[in-house]
């Protein structure tokens, strides 16, 4: 009856603000013909030389090599500019999704993620084993579960907290799209990843000595660059930069893929007073 | 399936003039209501969104991805909206003799109280959960495209609405707190 009641409040809220917001689509078709008699005349009608097909592609060219002049070198926007028409390389978004794919099918992974935060950043390592041991390190605070038990370590204090382990912790969360990955076997994000995002382009790159694939997407707004291994199409880099003001805000660097990673690295013990984790060597 | 947002653009950048037409009929309310934030009345709000559109037209070419028009044209709001800000502060005269509260008297010729309350509750909540708000209720509450807008996870955004609607809910219930 109380749960009626609610959903009946809810409604009313709901249409309430519906209501609420038509006052904004008030006037929209007057509004909407004033504006556009008001434009400017074009101001970035390619050359008239150029026909109306090859201008069309020419700008979506311009865009593309203008936000990859941000984080690359000029010639390897020409390259990637290059490869991005060239009828050899194979399709970008199958290529992308494979390396999603994988990525969830991995059983454990060891990697680093840093958030710049205008020099204020922090950076995480973070070891995982399917399906939901893990182990995170802050700036000497430790955060490790192995499934049953969950450990918070401060190395600067020497206080062990033990509770419970009741699936995946806050902690998880600022893992981005890449720790979302394996949150647990039935998180969605990886259908989410496929599905929402869009492959603006793909490109081969050097990375570590490495011919890799660098494929550029958008999701929600933030565009995503990820780095895969060409042949195994596994992802060893992905950085997220902001939709609002294209900054980074993410920087995830895979350190080891399905390494056997012993448990000692997700348990902490305390005996005698004193605090034994093994990875710290204490 | 409707055209996507950076087509639009590219299309708007071709001398396509029906294609900004299109933009603004998805963004024009949303628009609106953010310099409503700002104006607190409809008539402003309008004028501050045209000029919006206006200079996102113009600027449109230094849009670095079309995908992200929405997020960059709701930026563009908000700058519009902090230089008229500024600027009321500047020519305080305009205003003169009127506050916030005595504006929001005078509009109190709605018959539809619960509307003002809804209306003056939204106004208490902050700049985000502001905007969560009229992104959430304009794009037909479709959350995937609110997401994208706002640049925020699905959990962040119902956990903002619902930060927000309890906030307006205890609003109404008592409009003194």
């Amino acid at each position: 009856m109380a749960h009626e009641r609610n959903e009946k409040n809810m409604d009313t809220f709901d249409n309430n603000l519906v209501r609420r917001y038509e006052e904004f689509t008030q006037g929209h078709t007057q509004l909407r013909r004033q504006l556009l008699e008001s434009l400017p005349a074009d101001q970035w009608a390619l050359e008239a030389s150029v026909g109306k097909e090859a201008s069309f592609v020419g700008v979506k060219l311009r865009f593309a090599i203008r936000a990859a002049l941000a984080a690359a070198a000029v010639f390897a926007i020409f390259l990637g500019a290059i490869s991005l028409l060239s009828p050899g390389i194979e399709d970008p978004q199958a290529a992308w999704a494979t390396a999603i794919e994988k990525t969830t099918q991995l059983q454990s992974i060891h990697f680093t993620m840093t958030t710049p935060n205008g020099g204020k950043g922090i950076s995480a390592e973070m070891w995982w084993r399917r399906p939901d041991s893990f182990r995170m390190e802050i700036d000497g605070i430790v955060q490790t579960s192995d499934g049953r038990k969950r450990y918070n370590y401060n190395d600067k204090t020497n206080v062990l907290v033990i509770s419970d382990a009741e699936g995946p912790g806050p902690e998880m969360a600022i893992l981005s799209e890449l720790g979302g990955l394996f949150f647990s076997e039935t998180y969605t994000l990886s259908g989410d990843v496929t599905n929402k995002s869009e492959v603006l382009r793909c490109e081969e790159v050097i990375y570590k000595g490495e011919s890799c694939l660098k494929i550029v997407s958008t999701m929600n707004g933030d565009r995503f660059e990820y780095i895969l291994d060409k042949k195994e199409r596994l992802i060893y880099e992905v950085k997220r930069f902001s939709g609002t003001s294209g900054k980074l805000m993410s920087h995830v660097v895979v350190l080891e893929a399905d390494k056997e990673i012993p448990e000692s690295m997700f348990e902490i013990e305390a005996k005698g007073g004193k605090v034994i984790d093994r990875r710290l060597k204490k | 399936m409707s055209v996507s947002d950076a087509t639009l653009v590219l299309k708007t950048l071709e001398g396509d003039k029906a294609a900004f037409g299109e933009l603004y009929d998805r963004y024009a309310a949303l628009i609106r209501a953010v310099c409503y934030d700002v104006t607190r009345d409809v008539t402003g709000a309008q004028d501050l969104g045209q000029e919006v559109f206006l200079r996102a037209y113009v600027k449109l070419n230094k849009l670095a991805d079309p995908d992200r028009f929405g997020p960059w044209l709701v930026g563009m709001a908000r700058n519009v909206c902090r230089e008229y800000r500024r600027s009321r502060l500047r020519d305080r005269h305009v205003l003169a003799g009127l506050n916030p509260a005595e504006t929001i008297t005078a509009q109190k010729s709605d018959s539809d109280e619960q509307l003002l309350d809804l209306k003056e509750a939204i106004s208490k909540l902050n700049e985000q959960e502001r905007l969560a708000l009229h992104v959430y209720y304009l794009q037909e509450q479709d959350a995937e495209q609110a997401q994208k807008i706002l640049g925020m996870s699905r959990s962040g955004l119902y956990r903002l609405l619902a930060k927000a609607r309890k906030k307006i809910e205890k609003y109404i219930g008592n409009p003194e707190s």
